[in-house]
Parts: C-alpha cells; structure tokens; sequence
C-alpha cells in the first residue's frame, strides 16, 4: 500500500474513530513511558505527605500511603495493557481458528464444537476467573491464560458466525468443485473473508480484557498492593474520595479514556470494513 | 415440536459438559487438595480427616458422579467454612440476588429496547447521536466505577440510600430494601448499553427493508409501520443479547454485591474464593449454567413466538440447507 | 422534451391521471453528484398502460416510485415535477401523501417475497389497506380479494404467514393488497422477475385481466422487453436516466428508431424470429461424433435429504456439442449441474466421461474422490460471477490457482503469461489481472468465470445460468464468447437455463426437467417446433416476447400436471424422447 492510499484510507476511517486511536495511543505512550515521566516512585509511601491535595510537588496530589497519584496512575494501566494485548491476542488466534474449523466441518464436529463452547460460556466470565485464580493463584501469566480461555469460545462463536456464510459462498463451491483440499480452502478462500471481522471483534476483545483485568485488581485478585493499578487505586483510594478526590478520579479517568478509545476505534474500524458489532452483548 | 425437544436435548448435554468442565477445573488443583486448602503447617491428621470429608481418597470420576447425582437431587454438598449445607446457602443468596436482578432487568430492558427503537427512528439526528455517544461511553465505564460514583453521589454527597448493606446473609427484606436500589441503578447502568446499540441497530436494518417501505407506500404511518411491520423481526437478533445480559444479572453480580457488601450469590462467591471453599463455588458454577441455559431457552422460545418462519417445524432446518432452487432464485430477483 | 409526452396523447384513453414533467433526480456519492434520471417527462392517461423499459442503473424503478411520491433516502429532485390526480406528489404534506398512497396510487413492489411483512399474516396485510382507508375489512371482504387474484381456497389462504406462499403465490397477494382499495394508478415495479417462465404468464394474464376489469392506469416497470410487449400500450425506454424513446408498443418495439433500442432488441434473445426477419437455421451438429458424457438412471440426493432430488437422469453429451437443460426453479437441473462437477455424488446409476487422458472415467464420486484428470476435464462457470470469485483475491490469483492446481504451468513467468493469453482470450486484457472483482462489471466478471475454467483445459463446461444475473446486451456478447471459445476449443457445454430463448441460441440438444425428472429431450428444433410433452408446451406458450402481444390463458398454472413417477420414456422420432405422462402426444 502506497502512502498516499493509507492517508486517504485514514482518513475514509472518520474523524471519531481518529479520536479514538489518538485516545488509545496517548494511553499506551504514557504508560510505556511511565518509568520516564514519572516524577515519584510510584510504591514509595512517606506518611508526612498522606492524603494531599494538588501542589507543585504533587500535582494530582497523594493516596492515604503519601504516594504519588500521578505516577501510580502512569505507571498504574501497564498491567492491564500487558494482559490485555496477550490474553486478546491469545483468545483470538484460538478462538478464530475453532470457530473457523467449526464452520467447515459442518455436522457432528461443529455440533460438537457448538455444544462445549456454549457449556464454558454457560459460565460466567468473572466466576470462571475467580476459579481459576482461586486454584492456581494469581500470577500474572495464570491470569493471562485464565482470560485467554474464558474469551476464546466467545471468540470462536462470533468467528463461527462470520465463516458459515462464508462457506456457503458461491467461490468456495467454486475451490470445492476443482477439488481444492480443505486446508487451501480455509487459508485462500474463507480466511481472508473473515479477517474484518476478526480484526473488530480484536478492538473489542481487548476493551473487554481490560475491563476484566481492572475488576479484577479492584476486587483484589489482580495485581498486588504495593504495586500501582487503576483498579487497585479505585479501590484503595475510594473511603478517602472526599478528602483527595484525585487519587479515585485520575484511574477513573485514565481508564475511560483508553477504553472509550477503545471503542471508538473498534465502532470506527467495524463501519469502515463493514462489520456490525453492535449485534453482539457482553459475553 | 421436535425444534423444542432437539432444543431441550441440547440444553442438558450443555448443563452437562458445564458440570464437568467447573469440576474438574476446581480438581486441577495441583497437589495435594485438602494440603493446599489447610496450608503447609497444618498436621496430618487435619489433613487426612479433610481428605476424608472431601472424598479425595476415592477415584476422581466417582466422585463427579457422586457430587453431579446428588446435586441433581438438590444436594449440593457441605460448606468447608461454616459446616452448613451449600444449598442453603446457596438459596438465601440467590433470593437476594433475585431482588436486585428482577427489578434490574424489567427497568433495564424496557429503557434500552426504547431507546434503541427511538434512536433508530431518529437515525442520523440529534436523537440518535447522544444516545449512540452515551451508549458508548456507558459500555466502557466498568461495573465498579459505576457503583463507586452513585455510592458517592447517593449515599455520601446527598444521603438518600444507605451505601452499603450492614447485615450479613442473614437479612431480611425489610434490611434489604432500602439498599437494593443503589444495586439495580448500578446493574441497569451497566447494562443497557449493549442492547440500546443492538436494538438500534436491528431496528434500522428494519426499517430499510423492502417491506418496511412497501408498508410506508400503502400510507401506513411512519410509527405504525416501525411497530407493527419492522419491531417483532427486528427484535430477533436482540434477543439473544438480552438473554445474555440476564444470565449475566441472575447469575451473580459479583462487583456490584461486593461493592454494596450486598448478600446476593456474587458477594457469596468472592467469600468462597477468599476462603477457598470449593463445594461453595462449584455449587455457585452449577447454578449459573442452569440460569444461563434456562435463559437461552426462554429466549429461544420467544424467537419462535415472535417469528413464524421459526414456527412452521421442518422448514426451519430446510432453510439452512443451500437450496439451489432458492439461490436461483433470488439471483434472478437481483439481476 | 418539453412538452410532457406530447406523442403519446390518444384518443384510446381519457383523461390525464399522472404526469411526469421534466423530472431530475440525482443522489450525492462521495463529492460527485450522480445523476439517476433526466428530463424525464411522461403522462399516463386513464385506462393507458405505459412501460418504462430499460436496463440495470437506468433509473425506471426510482422514475417509477415518484408516483407514490417516494425517494431513496439520499437522493433528492433537482427539477421538475410529478403530478397525480391533479397534486404535486413532492409538496403534500405527510397526512396528505399518505391518503395518496395506497388510496389513489400503489404500488406491486419488485420481490414480492421481501415485500411482505414477514411476521404478519397476509390477510392481515390486505386488510391493513383497506382499515387504514376507510373501507370494508372483514375477512370475507379479505377472501373475495385473494380469490380475485385466483388464489385457491381464500378463505385459508389469508391465514398463512408470507414464508409459507409460493413466489407466485407471494406475487398475488402483493397484487391483491395493491388492487384492494380500488387505486386509479398502479405501478408494478418489476412484478414478474422474481418468478418462473409459466408463473409469470400466468401473472401477467392476470394483471391484464384486472386491468381490464377495473379500468386501471398501470406504469409498468421492467428490464424484459417480452414482459412489456405483452402489456403495455405505450413504452418509454430509458438509457442511463434519459429517456432515449417514446411511442406505442407496437412500433417502438417493433420498428425501433433510437440505436439503443435498436442495439436492446438486436441483444434480446427470442423464441420466434422478430416481425420480418427470417427464421435463422437450427445450428447444425455432426451426429456422428464420439459420445463425452453418458448418464444413465441417474438418481441424486442431497445430503440427509429423505426423497431424491433427481430420479433416473439420462443424459448424452458428445464432442463440441451443447446440450441445455431447461426448467424452473426446483425441477432440478442444477442439481445435475452439480453433481456432474462432483458437488453432489451419485446415489445410483451410470456415469462416464471421456477424460482429457481419453480414457473412460467415472463420474459418480463426489470431486474430492475423482483423480485429478477427472476433476481438470469438468469446469463450472457459475450462476454469479460476482459471488463465484473471491472478492479478497485479485482476478490474476483466481485464474492463476487452477493452472497451478491442474499443473497446466511449469514455472511462474508461464503462469503469468498463460494468465494473460486466458484474459485476452476471454476479451480482456492482461491489466484486469491485478484488479479485484469489486473493480469489474457483471459481465467482465462473467468473462473471468469462464477464463478461470478454461484455464483447467477441460473437455466439458458447466455452464449453470451464467447470463440470469446480466442486462441482454452483456448477456449477448458472453454467450457469443462462450460459443466461440468452445469451438475454438472443441470443447462440450452442459447449459443450464430457465430461459427457453435463451437455450434455443446455444443449444444443439435439449433436455426439459420437471420434479427431478426428464420429461421430455430431444435435438433443438425438435422441442422447440415440436414439442410433444404438456409441460414443454405450457413453457412454451408462457413465453413473452417483444413486439408480441399475446399472453398465455390466465388459468395456464392449473393446466401443469405433476409428473407420473411410473411413467416411461417413449422415444417419438429419431433422438426425440417424451415422458409418458397423461396429456403427453406421443
């Protein structure tokens, strides 16, 4: 793709969804950045300064240990943007490929495909969570795993959804009637007619993931006091709200910025390449 | 006919393969099970009177079939904290989540199907925007945050609702009332926006069909037509998403319970994980799924209601086939 | 242009009831305005019809709907007016235009399958018109309308849900719910398209019938010259949003001033030579030559399907010759067409072909267990070319993989360069290769079809309704092409059509299905100046065609018999055999 082509497809994508991954890249930039630009270190606690309003040394003030809310809440998304980016990246490449596997065997394999994927969604996402981490503890590769598992049959139902009408198209009757094997047809024909679909339901995914890896910390199952997280902070920081509303409302705001840009991004890029997912609920 | 009882086989082979998944996914623990719960300090005899009680030293598919027969017959085990019998429990927790999530659910669904239908009526206009906007921004502010700020509003800037429930599983409704509704607001919140967007978007794809404007074109009025001709096909591919979301509601709220310190199924459930009281949890699993399948199975039949090419047996599997006469045909129409 | 059809006030018809004066309508795509109608003007008198011809983009249907003072949300009139009854449709206000629509205007949409509100019953849908302008609604009011538009038993009929109606069916209940509040103008937009050869006769005969009855001004829409031939008064032929002639019937469909719609009907594929032409020869074919495909009582079904979908098939196909199967939609011709090219196996009977090894071959395993040679001498071209290629790959890549697949090339500059000789062969040239089907025509896309199967070298062609989706012009020039590439190549062509005229320009031989089964087949001329089977002359007779007024008898449906599963082919002259059914003349 040339650049001229890519600033004009940019700029087809519409001023919201611009918004939108601007939103999203200033988020990840500060947080990747964070070592950086952080005035304080974000654990360290002084108990002369708890509980401090906005000043020039603290200009988002401090939570009830004297830390440093700006830097906790710089420091405090780098947790779940890394889960996020490899529990979505995870559940996606396995969820894409069941579903897609399920949709060309048609008949007993999809059926059976259909029947677990629909018994590990009968279970709630967050309970499915708190068994596993309840089993196995919480480490942050236990949590990436239990995220990737719990969303992969949602993901394969949506891919399932994408790659039937895609079977049934016209040029993979085609591909079959020059005896084309199963494996050409997946790759050449379906795979490239569903990518659209997998890139949104991508965006989406990990807007969810983030959600859940903050809840997560919030209910106190993710990461580990002292270390900084948004979830975390609401959590610590939110008996105090009246006294130091900075320390609630920066992770508050932090967080809905980037999954507000999250969804924009995804809305945007589903108009742009012609998916509708606004059909689909929390699963 | 047969569509139900293929539709109700389905349901119990998911139930089933659910049961099976939650227990084995709780047996997983690795190690020694009844060593891992009490610690590395506790004596052997604690540890061998616990695996006793556990079934442990028993073979690992007798005792799912064991647990899986009883709790058909609504034995749900003992509790390994409080030594009372899971089902109990289980029931007092689930009436007060029934409190919260009914109410959550009527408000919830009635709000989102109007606002949809409204924003898809105003397509395009000022209407339609701040919904689509205000849905959007709904969907991304989690559960937590939501409770967080109405406590803060509700109950500590303006003191209209209590901010947390004080009594424990023990209370009773009179306790419960004044708190529940701190919950439901937060539940509603949480879950109108996925079915304003889908309704809306159901609805507008409604509204562009050809016999959407074959109506209009018989001088049936513009709200009529979205009513009577476009809402009972368009509310199809919505029901699923409701159905979603109130599995979500009925099958514990665990957020909103545990912010409001609300006794409903969700706070029972972060209890057991805290104290690892697995035969609590696995019951609460077992439960969920039931919830989540007789909800898929209400909206299914609703489908078939609301839809009568559902309704005529055998056509509907007919149509799933590629039928080259069919195919011929609408390419013709096309051409 | 001015004056709003000045050639076509007559003194067959009273007095004005619609009139289209200079009409512009145009929608904005991206920043460019595009223009769908221009200057068109047109009046329709009481009692008149008046067709507006013209093909795919030549803005009739929307230039239609303006009567109901309806536009496609996006596209607005840039001048000109549209009167009915004495009001400007485009300056009623909301409550007026809806006592317009349906009252004194409606409308016989397109699909009358998508047309018809799928939850509601269709009674319900008849009786919605009637309640909503004041007229009498109770339910045998509703019947008498359903047996008005000869629907059998009325009474159950208005209580069945649109799903649960035939295509024609569907189409009659549009008619009833249009005619039941006794409208003064009518437009049928396209009414018969979606229907089979001897539905749409018989529709056609009915809206005649109505028509006549209660003294309607029709506006009738359609790409098919034959369907406006048989009942309009008056044409007006539309060419890219301008209406390039106007005039009776007769004349501007039989003596055409305009190129193009001298160029239309030239394209036009016909059963009987136009007014004055010749009858053109039977295309000739060497008996003599050695037989390629041979089935015998071949039975086919579908997957899991309890009865079969074609029952004792039996087919000959020789070297460079055409053989068409004709029939509607669910007499199973496609599903021979498939389970030749190996989509459907063979439950019982014979079936060989004379590979490109030239050895005999069986054809009875589905594609995936037939040997290479087998599956590269059977080539499909499909029904639509739009939906038969892969819209993600480019039109290089799709010919490209049966030359690699079948190894007809060596090395990748040969497959390049064959692609290109493919291409040029097709009529194209070897730049489309790097576009994407998005980027192509209907017809291009067809010719790619057709360079994508060439590329297998194959000895047999399937060609299952290739030219159903194309405008008649295109649909000339692709069948021209098939047949100069077939006997370029020498190859043999198994043609699927609905459309007898069609077949009849192509086939050497044909084959007339019904139910699954063949009732009648025989060399071209035969069948087509001969036919012997009472399902061969219905479709016969149910052929519209320009400049021919005549319209099969409205009751044509009841005079279709289904077919005597015992009954025997009889062979009735040399190669001309007749199924047995009651009626059959052999």
């Amino acid at each position: 793709m040339s650049l001229a082509t890519t600033v004009r497809s940019a700029s087809d994508l519409g001023l919201v969804t611009l918004v939108g991954i601007a939103m999203v890249v200033i988020t990840v930039v500060l947080a990747v950045l964070s070592p950086v630009l952080s005035p304080y270190d974000p654990i360290a606690s002084n108990a002369d300064a708890a509980l401090m309003g906005s000043s020039w040394a603290h200009w988002l003030g401090t939570d009830a240990y004297g830390r440093d809310v700006l830097s906790r809440t710089l420091y405090g998304g780098r947790f779940a943007l890394v889960v996020s980016v490899l529990a979505t990246t995870i559940c996606v490449a396995l969820g894409a490929l069941i579903g897609a596997l399920a949709a060309f065997y048609e008949g007993w394999i999809d059926g059976a495909i259909t029947r677990v994927l629909d018994a590990v969604l009968a279970v709630p996402a967050v309970l499915w969570l708190l068994l596993i981490v309840s089993v196995f503890g919480s480490g942050t590769w236990v949590i990436v795993v239990a995220i990737a598992a719990v969303y992969t049959p949602a993901v394969a139902r949506v891919t399932r959804g994408a790659a039937r009408p895609v079977m049934r198209s016209a040029y993979v009757v085609a591909a079959q009637s020059r005896g084309e094997m199963s494996l050409p047809i997946i790759v050449r024909e379906v795979f490239p007619n569903i990518l659209d679909t997998i890139l949104v339901e991508y965006a989406m995914r990990a807007c969810w993931v983030i959600l859940l890896v903050s809840t997560l910390s919030f209910l106190g199952f993710g990461v580990n006091p002292p270390n900084p997280d948004w979830g975390l902070m609401i959590q610590e920081n939110r008996t105090a709200l009246v006294v130091a509303p900075m320390g609630t409302l920066s992770p508050i705001i932090a967080l809905a910025v980037l999954v507000v840009g999250l969804n924009l991004a995804a809305d945007g890029l589903g108009k742009y390449l012609g998916v509708d997912r606004a059909m689909r609920g929390v699963a | 006919m047969i569509y139900v009882v293929r539709r109700l086989l389905a349901s119990i082979i998911t139930l089933f393969l659910a049961s099976f998944f939650v227990f084995f996914a709780v047996q997983a623990l690795p190690g020694d099970v009844a060593q891992q719960l009490l610690g590395q300090n506790a004596t052997p005899e604690a540890v061998e009177t616990l695996r006793e009680k556990l079934g442990l030293n028993q073979g690992i598919w007798t005792r799912y079939f064991d647990w899986l027969g009883s709790a058909v017959r609504g034995d749900l085990g003992t509790s390994l904290v409080s030594g009372e019998p899971v089902s109990t429990t289980l029931w007092t927790a689930f009436t007060h989540t029934l409190l919260i999530a009914i109410p959550a659910m009527i408000i919830g669904i009635a709000i989102s199907v109007l606002l949809g239908v409204w924003a898809a009526a105003r397509r395009g206009r000022r209407a339609d925007n701040t919904i689509s906007v205000l849905s959007l921004i709904t969907m991304s502010i989690p559960e937590f945050v939501v409770a967080t700020v109405l406590i803060i509003v509700f109950a500590i800037a303006i003191p209209i609702f209590p901010a947390v429930v004080l009594q424990g599983p023990s209370a009773s409704f009179s306790d419960l009332f004044p708190a529940m509704w701190l919950p439901i607001a937060t539940l509603v919140f949480s879950m109108v926006a996925y079915i304003i967007r889908s309704t809306r978007s159901s609805t507008i794809d409604g509204l562009t069909t050809e016999y959407a404007t074959t109506a209009e074109l018989k001088g049936v009025k513009r709200r009529v037509v979205l009513l009577r001709h476009v809402l009972p096909t368009a509310m199809l591919p919505v029901l699923p998403v409701i159905s979603i979301n109130v599995a979500w509601l009925l099958g514990g709220v665990v957020v909103t319970e545990t912010v409001f310190n609300y006794p409903g199924v969700g706070k029972l459930m972060i209890d057991s994980v805290s104290t690892r009281d697995l035969p609590v949890l696995q019951a609460i699993a077992l439960l969920s799924a039931c919830v989540y399948v007789l909800v898929n199975l209400a909206a299914d039949l609703l489908a078939l209601l609301l839809d009568p090419r559902q309704r005529t047996s055998g056509r509907a599997s007919k149509r799933q086939r590629p039928d080259p006469a069919l195919e011929a045909k609408t390419s013709e129409a096309s051409g | 242009m001015s004056q709003p059809g000045a050639s076509l006030i007559d003194s067959r018809f009273g007095e004005q009831v619609a009139v289209v004066q200079d009409l512009t309508i145009s929608y904005r795509a991206g920043d460019r305005n595009v223009v769908v109608a221009q200057d068109v003007s047109f009046t329709l008198n009481e009692g008149e019809t008046v067709g507006l011809v013209g093909e795919s983009g030549s803005g009739k249907s929307t230039v239609a709907r303006t009567l109901l003072g309806h536009l496609r949300p996006g596209s607005k009139i840039d001048n000109g007016t549209v009167t009915v009854l004495g009001r400007d449709m485009f300056t009623l206000g909301e409550r007026e235009l809806r006592d317009m629509r349906g009252r004194q205007v409606a409308i016989v949409p397109q699909n009358a399958g998508q047309s018809l509100t799928p939850s509601m019953r269709v009674g319900g849908q008849i009786q919605e018109s009637l309640k909503l302008h004041g007229l009498r609604h109770d339910p045998a009011r509703i019947a008498e309308f359903a047996d008005l538009v000869r629907l059998p038993t009325p009474e159950e009929i208005i209580q069945r849900y649109p799903h649960e109606l035939s295509g024609g069916q569907q189409q009659r209940i549009a008619i009833a719910m249009a005619i039941a509040t006794d409208p003064q103008v009518m437009v049928l937009d396209e009414p018969t398209t979606a229907l089979d050869v001897i539905t749409q006769g018989a529709v056609l005969a009915l809206i005649q019938e109505l028509r006549e009855r209660l003294n309607m001004s029709i506006l009738i829409v359609s790409h098919d010259l034959g369907v406006v031939s048989a009942i309009a008064d008056n044409v007006i032929v539309l060419n890219k949003g301008v209406a390039t002639e106007r005039g009776a019937a007769r004349d501007v469909l039989t003596a055409p001033r305009a190129a193009y719609t001298k160029r239309l009907l030239a394209a036009a594929p016909r059963l009987h030579p136009a007014p004055g032409e010749p009858e053109p020869e039977p295309i000739p074919f060497d008996d003599h030559a050695p037989t390629l495909l041979r089935c015998v009582g071949v039975d086919i079904r579908y997957p899991r399907a309890i009865s079969l979908a074609v029952r004792n098939f039996q087919i000959d196909i020789r070297e460079g010759e055409t053989v068409a199967i004709v029939g509607e939609s669910g007499s199973g011709k496609s599903t021979v067409a498939h389970a030749i090219a190996g989509l459907l196996g063979v439950e019982h009977g014979e079936a060989v072909i004379t590979a490109a090894d030239h050895r005999s071959q069986d054809l009875r395993q589905p594609v995936r267990k037939r040997p290479p040679v087998v599956r590269r001498s059977v080539q499909m071209i499909f029904q639509n070319a739009d939906l038969a290629l892969n819209p993600r790959r480019s039109i290089g890549d799709s010919v490209a993989r049966p030359l690699r697949l079948f190894k007809r090339t060596r090395s990748r500059v040969e497959t390049k360069q064959r692609v290109g000789t493919l291409l040029t062969e097709v009529g194209l040239t070897e730049q489309f290769a790097r576009r994407v089907p998005g980027q192509l025509s209907g017809g291009q896309r067809q010719r790619i079809g057709i360079a994508r199967a060439l590329a297998a070298e194959p000895r047999l062609l399937i060609a299952d309704e290739i030219t159903t989706a194309l405008d008649v012009s295109v649909q000339a020039d692709v069948l021209r092409l098939l047949d100069e590439l077939q006997e370029r190549h020498g190859l043999s062509c198994l043609f699927i059509s609905h459309d007898l005229a069609v077949v009849k320009s192509v086939a050497h031989r044909i084959v007339v299905m019904k139910e699954g089964y063949v009732v009648e087949s025989g060399p071209a001329a035969a069948i087509l100046d001969d036919p012997r089977h009472p399902y061969t002359r219905a479709l016969l007779d149910s052929v519209v065609e320009p400049g021919v007024e005549r319209l099969p008898s409205v009751d044509i449906e009841q005079r279709v018999r289904r077919v005597d599963a015992s009954a025997a082919m009889v062979d009735v002259a040399s190669g001309h055999l007749v199924r047995a059914d009651v009626g059959a003349d052999l």
